[in-house]
């Protein structure tokens, strides 16, 4: 009779608990091509009301600080900015998402174009939400995650945050540690699993 | 080889974690409604679904989408709060999100359409409880509507996502619980 660790590598459709995480024995599509999932859900949000002027070069508007993230993540990420400048011109805004892998250097996920705050005779108040899946598939240890957003405009000078009225809620942590008085701002949502193949 | 991964009866812990999260069950909420609320530049309760149930130690990602209407030709916008309770203890404010998310521009009538998306920590709750949430709007000046003129079409049936009503306002909560 042939080991335990034997047995799995066979191809029997059964789950089993491995030192790294839970093979999953059955699946299909993606689920079958990754079956071994190394961690729950991770799950972070960061918010900052801090107003920040933008023009013709990138300026930070935001960063995240490290996040510990398990081997081989799958991360989602989610961005809200509000947006204020009162020009009659185009305006516009680009942002660029960023991120650094233990303390490393910063690199680009591409900017956004002009989707937000681009709109003639019109000094538009709006907001920039965007979405980046990211795919660590290849880092094999615990790591640390750090993003940030960049911001400048098309034509007219513009704001993160300023004088888009926006007022802060209760502070009230009874039953929530994130305490959504801030959560109205700036914000960086980032989710996550680990997940490789077995 | 010894295993380090443990199934417990609340759920499954990395015990050699390090960065892991151990991991219970995810869970999925959802509501909806196209009922139009008419807004002015007082405070209106808008979308306010029933309470739901929401197990222990859990984080949330709660999504809620609406439209904005506003024919005005003045600045017009459409502010919007929001508020949770927990266990029917009251109301908790989450603060204003300004007029940066809603038909907010001045000389031209604007429609558009909100995301807002809040992330809950409830990891601190050691029982199961009860959770809804509630959004307010108003205007900036003039008048204004989230429900009506935004034209939105039926679908094409109920299977799976509940009606044939348009999603106007449509709720999702994603959540996971931890052991």
């Amino acid at each position: 009779m042939g080991s335990l660790f034997n047995y799995t590598r066979m191809a029997i459709p059964m789950s089993i608990l491995r030192a790294d995480g839970i093979e999953f024995g059955n699946g299909s599509g993606l689920s079958s091509n990754q079956p071994l999932q190394t961690s729950g859900w991770f799950h972070y949000r960061f918010s900052s009301s801090t107003g920040v002027n933008f023009g013709t070069n990138w300026v930070v508007g935001q960063t995240t600080g490290n996040m510990n993230l398990p081997p081989r993540a799958k991360v989602f990420i989610y961005t809200n900015t509000p947006l204020r400048g009162d020009s009659n011109e185009w305006g516009g805004h680009y942002e660029d998402l960023q991120y650094s892998l233990n303390d490393g250097g910063w690199t680009s996920v591409g900017r956004s174009g002009f989707v937000s705050r681009m709109m003639t005779g019109n000094q538009p108040i709006t907001c920039h939400t965007d979405f980046c899946v990211m795919d660590f598939s290849s880092v094999d240890n615990n790591f640390t995650l750090n993003l940030r957003t960049l911001h400048r405009y098309y034509n007219a000078d513009g704001a993160v945050n300023t004088s888009t009225g926006i007022g802060g809620g209760d502070n009230n942590t009874t039953y929530d540690a994130n305490n959504q008085n801030v959560s109205v701002w700036k914000q960086i949502i980032v989710m996550g699993y680990g997940q490789h193949t077995a | 080889m010894p295993l380090s991964t443990t199934m417990g009866a609340d759920g499954i812990t990395f015990t050699d974690g390090g960065n892991r999260r151990s991991m219970a069950k995810p869970f999925f909420f959802r509501a909806s409604s196209n009922t139009n609320y008419q807004l002015s530049t007082s405070w209106t309760q808008g979308f306010s679904p029933a309470a739901f149930t929401v197990p222990k130690k859990s984080e949330l990602l709660v999504h809620f989408h609406y439209p904005i209407r506003n024919d005005s030709t003045s600045w017009g916008g459409g502010y919007s709060r929001m508020y949770y309770d927990v266990n029917n203890s009251g109301w908790i404010f989450c603060g204003d999100y300004g007029y940066c998310r809603g038909a907010m521009g001045t000389g031209k009538a604007m429609i558009s359409g909100c995301d807002w998306i809040n992330a809950f920590d409830f990891k601190g709750m050691t029982s199961d409880f009860t959770f809804k949430v509630r959004y307010d709007h108003r205007t900036h000046d003039g008048s204004a509507n989230t429900g009506s003129s935004h034209g939105y079409s039926n679908a094409d049936s109920t299977a799976y996502h509940g009606a044939t009503a348009p999603w106007v306002h449509y709720l999702t909560i994603q959540g996971w619980q931890y052991p």
